[in-house]
């Protein structure tokens, strides 16, 4: 076997690791001679994989990323590479992991290029004419500005096609080539062509940076082709490299692979074929393997080092000099101080602040400084408590000595901007709730009114950014987007990306379907999933759903389910996190469009980002903010006490309201932020907020975490004085005392564990870290439980209080609430609340013009709103506007009959002040009404004056017939004398399609006397109104059944609240239509439903038996009637259902098919 | 005035499934289905399924048509549910046969997509000693058949749908809740003067009505006949402008005020070509001669029809004897006269005779639609399609000379197991499947003679995945001179998970549930040269001494 030794070239392995530097000799030992299998067992082999799928080439590659680096570890690679399909979405992950294992990471990507570059759009030739292969190439850079380029050369093919592909040329790879290393991965078939190939390539790299690769994966005839190979490359002179196109880390997750193979191509694994691999070969494989197979080629094997060490830049001193050409100063040789560092790691990428946040002549620090004393000035006119300018003095030190100013500005920046616009936004957080933040005006939240410690979220040892999210009003974040896209660029701004990966279901839905299940039996695994636990078969729920859990089909589902759980999918965009930076971004990441139109997204998500200390702005959408803005600009001057300043603002709001606080405490929480659920409900009347630091612990410990964690009790208990507590000593006193002993926050468990059990700071982050991904690796949360327990135990807790803890922090690891989050929360609580207790009309109007958001559907918020004394007016044509308004007055009484004397205008304005206004409901509640349409109707009303018939409103207006029947439907033509029956009866003979000839004569044509239409019962009526409008303020339903209803005995919601008519325990029966069915996570399969009727909303707490029992009835009516019994606690009144039954069977009820109930499950 | 029947069949699509599968089990083809499942049609509505139609059972447990099938699976909770999706075109050509078995009871029969008949039956009571008579025997019959019926007699064939589906009285679910129905009585029999009376209670749904025409009419008020007819005739001209014209018709159609007329089915004539002889020959050239004819006779006609034959039937009326017939069979639909010809004229060689051959008679006994094929543009694509029908034509011949049992199609199956990359399958059942040509299967090298099973071997040879030197086979000693490999083809471990059963008993051992999926076996495959040159194909089962011969190169 023919060997050219070429000492010159070889890479010094010691470069690579201490493991391999202790064999100096054996390079040059096996090099001296052709080499045999039986020599090299005894050698200490060096080997680094170059072509490595993972499974970020989403469908193909069948392992983690993170996985190859432990296992290239395990089998003594000095380094690994990975080089997924145009993407680095499943570098940092490798990173982490490489470092973690202790080896190198060669940072590289694979590309297919083509000869001419597709534009999009074009028509693809017909199969015969289809043009040539495209080009396969490893690339890896061997510096930054080359990975630089490697990026931007993959955003360049990214942009020019849609969103998670990639369409690259030839030329693009010449382009970019500079300092990037190639491996060629030759097609099936050696010919002319790819000879051509070649020779070009070897143009744009020369031999010293080409490389052509050979695998050897037990194929037909690996010798032949690998002699083949070899006689190509020395043809063309250029050196061979070994791979093992490896697909995943260790040969058992070759099903898994031919399952994604499978689910790439939409096809069974019966009928996969050939398009799965003949074998599992495609694994890590140690050297002495990789030796064996390459025994004939060891060059090859040597070239996989060299190339390593090259990408990692630690061989530079004995890289090839041969092939240097004088004339190519593009690729330095020889670096001098000017030239980039050699080698790439993910570690040199330093990221830069963008600077235009900072006017020209002044530093960050200057700047930060002047906009906080300017912002609290304005803050606190009446002089800047001491409290306050000492923190603030505090915070800016801290700030400066992190280097943090430009981020500060930034967020300042852009909320600045929104403020300018007239949106409405606060910002929570880690660094939030910062005397600095209230004075930049990004929060609200009032240091003075809670005390938050700030070093808790910048911390001096955790070298990271601080993390603030600002919301903004939902409807309107689009232009802060695309103010944040202008100000930046988008090759410098762009969204981060979230990897979306395989959870229980769509593992069952696609591992089934590959198996070969029928659609049906995939959907019945996939529900009986809902209850699996990672790591063990259900086997009782398999079994339910009627399969053998010992079927082998059904278990290897099961088995490979669990081995696809966590696999990323796709990249989707994140909701909102912003990456800026000051050069372009396309340099450090690739970007992508994103399936959005105007969207551009990195490759990276968060844990990504946070991991290289990138810096990330999350701009979300917050429903509540939306309808407090709108709320904001319903409320008039003259409905404000003279002592609230106007505009109103969320940190003008009345702080303290004793008012909102009564109103909390009776749970008349319907429409309110965060406390309006059946959770929340049930909680106020027994935690009894009185202050601003009680609704930040309400926001808090309504959660699944402390719920979980069984905190609420014991804290209940606490603070109703029912239990004693102490503390082990001072320092966990300082900690826990603002929430009576009880770890309720993010916060207190972090710090708990640095001062019970000795945790750095670092590591009590990496314990949040822990908490945050406990689904995604169960096991590292477990580890830091040790720890806990044990340093605890070693500074002298009691084993119980440290058990105690760890079960406490692990309840939040699902769902646990930073303190910083729930305080901005809590003030979007305390002002809902305000807005709700001193102006319902306006509060109720901005919620349903916010729809959808929150819990309950426009009727229950009009339900609510009408108990609260405001008057509801119906939706009129000749009054409403598309969203709900506020009007004041008397409502002018209805008319009947067509021609009607005009409506007197509207009472002037001389009314008392007080007298509360009314809400009209918008068209916006009209179903299926666009708004366009809507605002026609508006406009011209504005200008003629209301109208007297449907046909002059339908001219003026211009909008189509069916708009005009949507709004009849609504009943909506009241004040024409019209109701929904005779308005939809006119509105039939009009025509979109007019023909102007006949137009007067068909509208003259005016029936001779008026047709009698049958009348409808008000039974009727009503279901059609919750048909149309999913309310009726006619009647309620069950109000017409309370006969038939009283016949057999059931009573009305309302007894249920009066102690003495329904004490605990009493056997009752209620009826009423379902608003809410809920099946929380944490309540063990109890179903909770809140039934209403014409008095008032009863809350079923229905048990898994019984919901079983009564399905249909319990989990289809629109009605129920309940028999059950009484449960009282406190204020809070549950029935405790023990039989249940449609409506319609109890009492042959005539359906309500309108109204829909809204189920959480 | 004439006199209308209508037949509605509340479950045709389940009944209809119901009776395949009692003709499926009387033949033991259908050992899956059981009689005591409840059966679901699914239907597929905004991309989700939902139920189509239901059984007796399922209905009983709660299922209503459009609800999903999740939630109808969860209400039949006792026992079996079987899920099958629709097939509208079945169904419509099943109602089609019905409307022709129809014709015994009137002369005008027509199918009423999707579950019902109309037909016109003035004059045909006195046959059947009055309506009520007609009526029951056809509701007999039907449920003879299995299916569920509801007959209704009206002046109207409108008035007969109505009564047919919503009953004489009015009720928000017409079957539970009609007279007919609760009287178990499936039929009715309305005359003129009760017109008006028995439908002005039903919904107005029962004139044949849109969706959208009924929706619109509920919404202003008018939700029974009776209350349409109110409308109409205080103000008829107002509604044609609101509803349409189709309105008033179907309420004049119904009321018998608008004549109305159905399209009845028609008998298809077979496609059956004869001739009688002036007397019995027994020349066969005389016999080819009118054969031949009546063949050039046979393909018009099914030219005409666009159908090509599958099975062509040959009848010799011979005098005093049995007919002779030669069934001819083909793969593919044709109606090609030559082919047929040269398959039909070798047989008739070799046909007794007898006396003499008094009658010629040619019927296609199986026909199939004959899809006009495009010619390809291309070369490459004609060259292929010519070769395929040259090879299934060479396969008509051949089985129609020795036997359709004994002509073999190789098919190429896409896998990388060796001895699975091929099916042999009958050429009568092939179905006019164009055979793989031995390029397409397998672009690999692959022996010439394989064998089936592999047969053991005893072999000495290195560790690992070293080639072998020495082989033992049946009784040979085999001193390998050259070998090539190895070539690693790992088992299918989806069909390995079959075996995952019989490592159950590992499986307890280890206490783990996990089946071992990556670990379905491997063979290696070397291509061996012997002392004699010859080469042959021998594969180690991986990580075991156990050797394999698989083949050899002919």
């Amino acid at each position: 076997m023919p060997e050219h030794p070429d000492p010159g070239k070889r890479a010094h392995p010691a470069k690579l690791g201490a493991r391999v530097s202790r064999h100096p000799g054996v390079e040059g030992d096996a090099s001296a001679t052709p080499l045999t299998p039986r020599r090299l067992e005894t050698s200490t082999p060096s080997y680094v994989e170059l072509q490595v799928t993972t499974n970020f080439t989403f469908l193909r590659g069948g392992s983690h990323p993170e996985e190859f680096a432990q296992q290239a570890a395990a089998l003594g690679h000095p380094a690994v590479a990975i080089t997924d399909l145009h993407t680095m979405a499943g570098v940092v992950r490798a990173h982490v992991g490489a470092k973690d294992a202790g080896i190198g990471l060669v940072v590289g990507c694979r590309a297919l290029a083509e000869e001419v570059p597709r534009e999009s759009g074009s028509a693809s030739f017909p199969g015969h004419l289809a043009t040539s292969a495209p080009w396969h190439l490893l690339l890896y850079p061997t510096n930054r500005p080359a990975y630089g380029r490697l990026c931007r050369m993959l955003t360049v093919g990214k942009r020019r096609a849609a969103k998670a592909e990639c369409r690259l040329a030839i030329r693009d790879v010449e382009e970019y080539s500079q300092d990037l290393l190639a491996i060629v991965i030759p097609p099936e078939a050696i010919d002319d062509a790819f000879r051509a190939r070649l020779a070009r390539l070897r143009e744009v790299f020369d031999d010293d940076r080409l490389s052509l690769g050979a695998s050897c994966t037990y194929g037909e005839d690996d010798e032949e082709r690998l002699a083949a190979l070899d006689a190509l490359a020395r043809e063309a002179g250029i050196p061979l490299v070994a791979t093992n196109d490896v697909h995943y880390h260790i040969p058992e997750r070759r099903a898994l692979q031919d399952v994604l193979t499978c689910i790439r191509h939409g096809c069974t694994i019966h009928e996969a074929g050939r398009r799965l691999h003949a074998n599992a070969e495609r694994h890590l494989k140690s050297a002495a393997e990789m030796e064996r197979l390459f025994w004939r080629y060891p060059a090859a094997l040597r070239r996989t080092v060299e190339i390593a060490a090259r990408a990692l830049g630690e061989g530079i001193k004995v890289s090839r000099c041969r092939g240097v050409k004088g004339d190519a100063p593009s690729t330095p040789r020889h670096p001098d101080t000017s030239a980039p560092l050699p080698g790439f790691s993910l570690d040199q990428l330093r990221y830069e602040y963008p600077d235009e946040v900072v006017p020209a002549g002044s530093t960050p620090a200057e700047h930060l400084r002047d906009l906080t004393w300017k912002g609290a000035a304005d803050r606190y006119p009446a002089g800047i408590p001491d409290k306050v300018r000492a923190q603030i003095e505090h915070e800016l030190v801290l700030i400066g000595e992190l280097n943090y100013e430009p981020y500060f500005l930034t967020v300042h920046d852009i909320v600045v901007h929104a403020r300018s616009l007239g949106i409405l936004c606060q910002g929570r957080g880690a660094a939030a709730n910062s005397a600095v933040c209230y004075c930049l005006g990004v929060t609200s939240v009032d240091p003075a009114r809670i005390d938050l410690l700030f070093e808790r979220f910048i911390s001096r040892e955790r070298n990271e950014p601080p993390d603030i999210d600002i919301d903004f009003e939902h409807e309107r974040r689009e232009e802060v987007i695309q103010y944040i896209y202008g100000k930046y660029g988008r090759d410098r701004a762009a969204l981060t990306a979230e990897v979306i990966s395989y959870r229980g279901r769509s593992a069952v839905r696609d591992v089934g379907k590959a198996m070969g299940l029928s659609l049906d039996a995939v959907d019945r695994l996939a529900k009986c999933l809902d209850w699996w636990h990672m790591g063990e078969v259900p086997e009782a729920q398999v079994r339910e759903a009627g399969f053998n859990p010992d079927d082998p089909t059904i278990r290897a589902v099961v088995t490979l389910c669990e081995e696809l759980i966590g696999f990323p999918r796709h990249l989707s965009q994140h909701v909102g996190g912003f990456v800026m930076t000051r050069g372009p971004l396309c340099e450090t990441v690739p970007i992508e469009n994103a399936a959005m139109e105007d969207r551009t997204v990195i490759e990276w998500d968060k844990d990504d980002i946070d991991a290289l200390g990138i810096l990330k702005v999350d701009v979300l959408g917050l429903g509540m903010l939306t309808a407090i803005g709108r709320c904001f600009r319903l409320v008039t001057p003259r409905h404000l006490d003279t002592s609230t300043p106007f505009p109103l603002q969320l940190h003008t709001i009345p702080p303290e309201d004793p008012r909102v606080y009564d109103m909390i405490c009776r749970a008349d929480t319907v429409g309110v932020f965060q406390i309006e659920s059946r959770a929340q409900m049930s909680m106020l009347p027994r935690l009894r907020p009185r202050c601003f630091y009680d609704l930040v612990i309400e926001v808090a410990i309504v959660r699944p975490g402390p719920i979980q964690g069984n905190m609420v009790h014991p804290y209940l208990r606490r603070r109703n004085g029912e239990e004693p507590f102490s503390y082990p000593n001072k320092e966990v006193e300082k900690v826990l005392s603002k929430t009576l002993g009880v770890p309720l926050f993010q916060e207190q468990a972090m710090s708990l564990a640095i001062v019970a059990a000795g945790f750095t700071a670092g590591e009590a982050d990496q314990l949040r870290r822990a908490m945050a991904a406990w689904k995604r690796k169960g096991d590292l949360i477990f580890r830091f439980g040790k720890r806990l327990i044990a340093g605890m135990l070693e500074r002298g807790y009691p084993r119980e209080f440290a058990e105690n803890c760890f079960e406490q922090i692990k309840g939040f690891s699902e769902y646990g609430f930073p303190e910083s989050h729930a305080a901005s929360f809590a003030l979007l609580v305390y002002v809902s609340s305000w807005l709700k207790c001193h102006h319902p009309a306006a509060f109720t109007a901005a919620i349903i013009n916010s729809q959808p958001m929150g819990f309950y559907a426009p009727a229950q918020l009009v339900r609510d709103a009408k108990e609260h004394g405001v008057e509801v007016r119906p939706i009129d044509v000749n009054r409403s506007a598309w969203d709900c308004t506020l009007e004041e007055g008397v409502e002018v009484s209805r008319r009947h009959g067509v021609e009607g004397p005009e409506p007197p205008p509207l009472p002037p304005r001389h009314l008392d002040a007080l007298t509360p206004p009314s809400l009209r409901l918008g068209m916006r509640l009209a179903a299926g009404l666009r708004q366009d349409a809507a605002d026609a109707i508006a406009a011209a009303v504005n200008k003629h004056g209301p109208f007297k018939t449907v046909e002059r409103l339908w001219r003026a207006s211009g909008v189509g017939v069916g708009s005009l029947r949507k709004l009849a439907a609504a009943d909506a033509f009241h004040s024409m004398g019209l109701d929904r029956q005779h308005a939809l009866w006119q509105i039939r003979r009009l025509r979109d399609e007019r023909l102007p000839l006949f137009e007067t004569v068909a509208m003259d044509e005016e029936e001779s006397g008026t047709v009698a239409l049958p009348t409808i019962p008000l039974a009727r009526t009503i279901r059609h109104d919750y048909q149309a409008t999913g309310m009726s303020l006619k009647a309620h339903p069950l109000s017409l059944e309370r006969p038939r209803l009283d016949a057999i005995r059931v009573r009305a919601n309302a007894t249920l609240r009066d102690e003495r008519l329904s004490p605990n325990g009493l056997h009752v029966a209620v009826a009423g239509l379902v608003l809410v069915r809920q099946r929380p996570g944490t309540a063990s399969g109890i179903v909770f439903m809140t039934i209403e009727d014409e008095t008032g909303v009863a809350n079923l707490v229905v048990f898994p038996q019984i919901f079983e029992k009564f399905r249909t009835a319990a989990r289809h009516s629109v009605a129920v009637v309940a028999w059950g019994r009484v449960e009282r606690q406190g204020e809070v009144v549950h029935v405790k259902v023990h039989r249940i039954a449609n409506l319609r069977d109890a009492i042959a009820f005539t359906t309500i098919e309108g109204s829909k109930s809204r189920n959480f499950h | 005035m004439p006199r209308a029947l209508a037949v509605y069949l509340p479950r045709w699509p389940v009944e209809l499934v119901r009776r395949r599968e009692i003709r499926e089990r009387a033949e033991g083809s259908s050992p899956a289905a059981s009689p005591d499942d409840a059966l679901l049609i699914a239907r597929t509505e905004h991309q989700r399924p939902v139920v189509g139609a239901c059984c007796e059972r399922a209905l009983r447990a709660g299922v209503r048509c459009g609800m999903t099938i999740a939630d109808a699976r969860a209400l039949v909770r006792s026992g079996g549910v079987r899920i099958l999706d629709e097939d509208p075109r079945r169904d419509a050509g099943a109602l089609e046969s019905l409307a022709r078995w129809g014709v015994r009871f009137s002369p005008i029969v027509a199918p009423d997509p999707p579950d019902g008949l109309l037909m016109n039956v003035t004059g045909c009571a006195r046959i059947f000693r009055g309506e009520n008579r007609l009526a029951r025997k056809l509701c007999g019959a039907l449920a003879r058949f299995g299916f569920t019926a509801r007959v209704a007699i009206a002046p109207t064939y409108g008035a007969a749908w109505a009564v047919a589906r919503f009953g004489v009285a009015r009720a928000s679910c017409p079957w539970a809740a009609s007279p007919v129905a609760r009287a178990s009585c499936p039929w009715a029999v309305l005359e003129s003067s009760h017109l008006p009376g028995a439908l002005d209670p039903l919904p107005v749904r029962a004139l044949r009505l849109d969706d959208d025409t009924v929706h619109a009419l509920d919404e202003v008020g008018i939700a029974t006949i009776g209350e349409l007819r109110a409308v109409a005739s205080a103000g008829r001209r107002t509604l044609p402008s609101r509803f349409g014209s189709g309105l008033l018709l179907r309420l004049d159609q119904a009321l018998g005020a608008a004549i109305e007329t159905i399209q009845p089915v028609r008998e298809r004539e077979p496609l059956r070509v004869e001739r009688v002889l002036d007397g019995p020959t027994t020349d066969l050239e005389t016999l080819s001669i009118v054969a031949r004819g009546l063949l050039d006779a046979l393909h018009a006609a099914l030219e005409r029809r666009g159908c090509g034959v599958r099975r062509l039937d040959a009848v010799f009326e011979r005098p005093r004897l049995e007919p002779v017939v030669l069934a001819v069979c083909v793969g593919a639909p044709t109606r090609d006269v030559r082919h047929l010809w040269s398959l039909l004229r070798p047989r008739m060689e070799r046909m007794n005779l007898g006396d003499g051959v008094e009658g010629v008679e040619l019927h296609a006994a199986r026909i199939a639609r004959l899809r006009d094929e495009q010619t390809s543009r291309w070369v490459e694509e004609a060259r292929r399609a010519d070769e395929a029908r040259e090879i299934g034509r060479l396969c008509d011949t051949l089985a129609n000379r020795i036997g359709s049992e004994r002509v073999l199609l190789a098919r190429a199956i896409d896998t990388h197991i060796p001895e699975r990359a091929w099916e042999l399958e009958e050429h009568a059942a092939s179905g006019g499947n164009k055979p793989a040509p031995a390029a397409a299967l397998h672009d690999v090298e692959r022996p010439t003679l394989l064998l089936d099973p592999p047969e053991s071997i005893l072999t000495i040879a290195g560790a690992g995945d070293a080639p072998p030197w020495r082989i033992t086979w049946r009784g040979q000693e085999i001193t390998v001179t050259r070998s090539i490999g190895p070539e690693r083809i790992a088992e299918a471990w989806w069909d390995v998970a079959g075996a995952l059963g019989d490592r159950s008993a590992s499986r307890d051992e280890a206490g783990s549930p996990r089946p071992d999926l990556g670990g379905a076996a491997s063979r290696d495959y070397f291509r061996v040269q012997d002392q004699h040159g010859r080469w042959l194909w021998a594969f180690r089962k991986t990580g075991t001494n156990r050797w394999f011969m698989h083949g050899l190169w002919a």
